[in-house]
């Protein structure tokens, strides 16, 4: 299973390797997917018209780009399978021959999720550093187990696989390792109004298990913008956090139980479900809470194949509006206050100076000088390359592409670019929501701006409905900045709010060096906020870009944990933060290499993710 | 070792929960006098981490023989944090006493849910729980945002105070509804809130009618902080601004409470619940109570097939509610009802001595993380 993102930065880049897995294998899903936009329910207020119609032509489009080198590589990637005949079998006996994927293709297509490391690699065709042995695909519980004993019998590291939408490098392998694609376990087991609960297997597709509980008028209130294409079991793994987080939670909020299948092939419910058909003894009765110990496990511990998750009603009135502040430290005093009065919002989001700079470009406000028009004229153009922002969607679609070498040389020099953002303007947009199925709501929301007006301007309705209407208009198009050798990743931290500008100007300033940066804060809480971190850079070839990413990724993380931050929200760990954990949890790494000694004695379970052990 | 013993409070403590007796007591005067004692290379016998002793089982400790760490005097206020509303606290503050502290210094935990106040926060928060915690259910594991632990074998862990990471599994569970199985939790760091305007709604109806109500305020919106059913009385209480909470009233009378109090009672009622809460061992009923937790699927039909007994809730949400079942003295099923017993979340006596069973996961990590078994409970 893979890490979700919430923003999406990773879609942007997705890429060759997403374009394979979508055109080749999971065809099958994205044709289910086509087909339930037409479903009848009460979604149809939250579907991204846009991303719906853009993902299949551009499919068409990158796969003939890139079908001349393609073509050499799987067909060299056919005659050289790491997998024997005799171990093919036997996986075939457990998934059935159909669901044993070895071709080059399908090791191709599953050689990177959606880290963007490995997408640069791939973009410098440097495509086996992490290409599977095999690609299984378990229809059920019994096939789990059933690859879990294989593994455990043939030392074979096995990664679990939701939809490949995690930007941590989660659910990527070796060479050595087999993926297991848990997609096929896409059930709604039962949803039920009574506790207000739904019982699903964990490899459906969030948008597909939003729709049956809409169907209902219920909603899991997680919109993550991969909603599309990400996984159940994907957020579970991950703690993933939609969009909606404020008033709804995290996903480790929303769980109520799990099943598992631990890699000593052991299989328990987390914690008990009444309502489930399975005999209670599986439930253990003393013992540590391991529905919080395994949401997170990254796949490290065992493979989650059903949750229990928490639901509510679907909501009938929605209340959106945009405020400006005179700078991003009142705006956070702001929400802190806000948020310590006790309301609940569904959606915070604060973008910076930079971020902003976009909503002013669309609104033609600002009294600024020529000269800094002229400078957020070339910056916002630059910004509206790189970021896929909901703010931004209506604008992007207008304006023209930068050119790569334009682009080299601007992100060649971020630290300049930096010391230019650093005297703009410093207004910042925020957008906030509320909804629910009451009155009160609007009572709340109407206090909730009152306190909000003590500190910046209210914008009105506009700013909240734009973001609304597009905020699911995410591209599905790998960025073009790929091909000009520059990167786009993000990093998400939180902190508590006495810690909030210190690690916003701490991770801004080691950033500024290496990267083009910018941020937002978009996840927000009585004690504290996360704060999403997207950066940009360059190098003039491979070996520069990865130089400069690795360096970016290294001095980000250095100056979070120095600063006192969490150096993961709602993105996971996996292979790209797992040195940094132990920030977070001093004396976690011992703790976890206990927990891999009991659930995963063998080491096969997605080894190498969440802890650097 | 520097940490004091002392003996003299062994017979009625253990006599007044229905605890097996301990060899002798051990005394740490803070954090770091317990983190001492569980490192002791003197130790002869396993250790038991005891608070109040108000939920430990005993059926965990089995027929060994044990000391017992007292928690109570590591009650120290470490740090606030006024700006983000955070207090860090030693493990063995009782929860009333904590209260009082924060009231003392301008803040509050009005917002959380009802707790025995003598209980202390470690073993709140390590008493195994049986269903896992909720968004704004008021539990104390929601507002508990980090955490230091201890384990014997692998030494201290911390979980840093950032808000809803992403960084592997939450370890801060290993120790939080462990019972001290692998290690003992050192400090807490909670999520607290400066006083505000509050009203307290009471209806003088049935358990059965109460659910209803309450599902009612649920399905208009209303944030209700905490809620019970006790002595034929349903309370629920509301923390909001004024604009707000003249809403929810307008609204609230439509289901025609019989009472509405304010901040004031909202405290006085809190402060006397939380003195009386039937979730102690030494309550006098507490061997004639199940603590049982149903889905809010099945309380009605629970509700319906109790007939007599007496019922009280004290812990309602949209997903479950807590309830106590209290028979006469002559009369103490051992289990709820055939017809409902099966469909609890968790179900025991308050005095509860059922035997536990131990997982081979469990086995294996006691191996793991206290090799040397220096405490009492586990396998």
């Amino acid at each position: 299973m893979v890490s979700k993102c919430c923003e999406c930065v990773c879609f942007e880049c997705a890429g060759i390797v997403l374009t394979l897995r979508f055109s080749r294998i999971e065809s099958r899903y994205w044709t289910g997917f086509w087909a339930n936009r037409n479903a009848r329910g009460s979604l149809s207020h939250r579907r991204p018209e846009s991303q719906c119609q853009a993902a299949p032509s551009h499919r068409r489009l990158a796969y003939s780009r890139k079908t001349d080198y393609l073509g050499a590589m799987v067909a060299k990637l056919n005659s050289e399978s790491p997998l024997s005949r005799a171990l093919e079998h036997d996986l075939a006996d457990i998934v059935g021959r159909t669901h044993v994927l070895t071709s080059g293709p399908d090791r191709l297509a599953y050689n990177n999720d959606c880290w963007p490391r490995g997408i640069i690699l791939t973009r410098g065709r440097q495509v086996r550093h992490h290409l599977p042995a095999a690609i299984v695909q378990p229809k059920g519980e019994h096939e789990v187990l059933g690859l879990i004993q294989w593994a455990r019998q043939t030392g074979t590291p096995i990664v679990p696989y939701g939809a490949g939408s995690g930007v941590c490098g989660g659910a990527i392998t070796d060479g050595e390792g087999v993926i297991v694609d848990l997609k096929r376990l896409n059930k709604v087991q039962s949803t039920r109004s009574g506790d207000m609960t739904v019982r699903a297997q964990t490899g459906i597709i969030g948008m597909t298990l939003e729709q049956e509980l809409n169907r209902q008028g219920l909603t899991l209130g997680h919109y993550p913008s991969s909603l599309y294409c990400s996984s159940l079991g994907g957020y579970l793994a991950a703690r993933s956090a939609g969009q909606y987080s404020s008033r709804y939670g995290k996903i480790e909020d929303m769980v109520a139980s799990m099943r598992v299948v631990t890699g000593t092939a052991e299989v328990f419910e987390t914690a008990a479900d009444p309502l489930a058909t399975r005999p209670r003894h599986l439930v253990p009765d003393c013992g540590p809470d391991m529905t919080q110990l395994f949401v997170g496990s990254e796949g490290t511990l065992g493979m989650l194949t059903e949750a229990t998750l928490r639901v509510a009603a679907t909501p009938t009135i929605q209340i959106y509006r945009g405020f400006q502040f005179p700078s991003v430290e009142t705006a956070l005093e702001a929400i802190r206050d806000m948020m310590q009065h006790g309301v609940r919002p569904a959606v915070v989001r604060l973008y910076d100076a930079f971020d902003s700079l976009i909503a002013k470009r669309r609104s033609g406000s600002g009294n600024e000088s020529l000269k800094t028009k002229l400078l957020t004229q070339k910056l916002s153009d630059l910004a509206l390359e790189i970021l896929p922002s909901d703010v931004t969607g209506e604008l992007k679609g207008r304006l023209s592409t930068v050119k790569s070498a334009l682009l080299g040389r601007v992100l060649g020099q971020p630290l300049a670019l930096n010391r230019v953002i650093d005297v703009l303007p410093t207004e910042c947009l925020l957008v906030i929501g509320f909804e629910g199925t009451s009155r009160i709501v609007a009572d709340e929301a109407h206090h909730a701006f009152g306190v909000l007006s003590h500190y910046g301007t209210d914008l009105g309705q506009e700013p909240g409905q734009h973001w609304l209407k597009n905020r699911m208009s995410v591209s599905y198009k790998q960025s073009a900045m790929y091909d000009a050798g520059a990167f786009v990743d993000t990093m998400e931290v939180s902190t508590t709010w006495a810690n909030l500008n210190h690690l916003y100007e701490s991770v801004r300033e080691a950033l500024s060096p290496h990267v083009l940066v910018m941020a937002h804060f978009s996840h927000v809480y009585p004690e504290g906020s996360s704060i999403y971190f997207t950066f940009a850079g360059f190098g003039a070839d491979l070996d520069q870009t990865m130089e400069r990413y690795e360096t970016t990724w290294r001095v980000g993380l250095d100056a979070v944990a120095k600063a006192g931050g969490s150096i993961a929200h709602h993105h996971g760990v996996g292979q790209s933060k797992a040195a940094w954990t132990h920030h977070d949890q001093p004396g976690g790494s011992a703790l976890f290499q206990s927990l891999k000694t009991t659930f995963d004695p063998d080491g096969i379970m997605n080894p190498g993710k969440v802890y650097a052990l | 070792m520097s940490v004091s013993t002392k003996k003299r409070y062994a017979k009625t403590f253990y006599k007044q929960r229905d605890l097996p007796t301990p060899r002798q007591e051990i005394w740490p005067e803070n954090s770091n006098e317990l983190v001492d004692a569980l490192s002791d290379p003197g130790l002869d016998i396993p250790l038991l981490l005891l608070g109040d002793g108000q939920h430990v089982r005993p059926s965990v400790i089995g027929e060994r023989l044990f000391d017992v760490v007292r928690t109570e005097s590591c009650r120290r206020v470490l740090s606030v944090d006024r700006e983000s509303k955070l207090v860090r606290v030693e493990c063995g503050i009782r929860w009333g006493d904590l209260q009082d502290e924060l009231r003392e210094r301008g803040l509050t935990m009005e917002r959380s849910g009802l707790n025995p106040s003598t209980a202390t926060i470690g073993g709140l928060l390590g008493r195994h729980h049986g269903v896992g915690r909720e968004l704004w259910d008021g539990d104390l594991r929601s507002s508990c945002i980090a955490l230091s632990g201890f384990t014997p074998t692998d030494g201290q862990y911390g979980y840093l105070p950032a808000p809803r990471k992403a960084s592997g599994p939450d370890m801060r569970y290993l120790f939080i509804g462990g019972e001290g199985f692998l290690g003992a939790i050192l400090d807490a760091t909670f999520v607290v809130w400066r006083p505000s305007e509050a009203r307290l709604f009471s209806w003088e109806i049935s358990a059965l009618e109460a659910v209803a109500v309450n599902q009612k305020m649920l399905d208009m919106g209303i944030h209700i902080a905490w809620a019970c059913h006790v002595d034929g009385t349903f309370h629920a209480a509301v923390f909001a601004s004024d604009g707000v909470l003249r809403s929810i009233e307008r609204e609230i009378s439509l289901l025609n409470p019989t009472d509405i109090g304010g901040r004031d009672d909202v405290t006085s009622l809190r402060k006397s619940l939380e003195l009386a809460h039937p979730d102690r061992r030494e309550s006098k009923a507490a061997g004639q109570t199940h603590r049982a937790i149903f889905s809010t699927e099945h309380i009605g039909q629970a509700l319906t097939a109790l007939g007599d007994a007496e019922v009280d809730i004290w812990d309602f949400t949209r997903h479950r509610a807590t309830l106590f079942v209290t028979y006469p003295k002559a009369h103490v099923p051992t289990e709820l009802p055939g017809k409902i017993a099966s469909l609890t979340h968790s179900v025991s006596l308050v005095a509860s001595d059922e035997a536990v069973h131990w997982s081979q996961w469990s086995q294996s990590l006691k191996n793991e993380l206290d090799r040397d078994r220096r405490l009492a409970v586990g396998p």
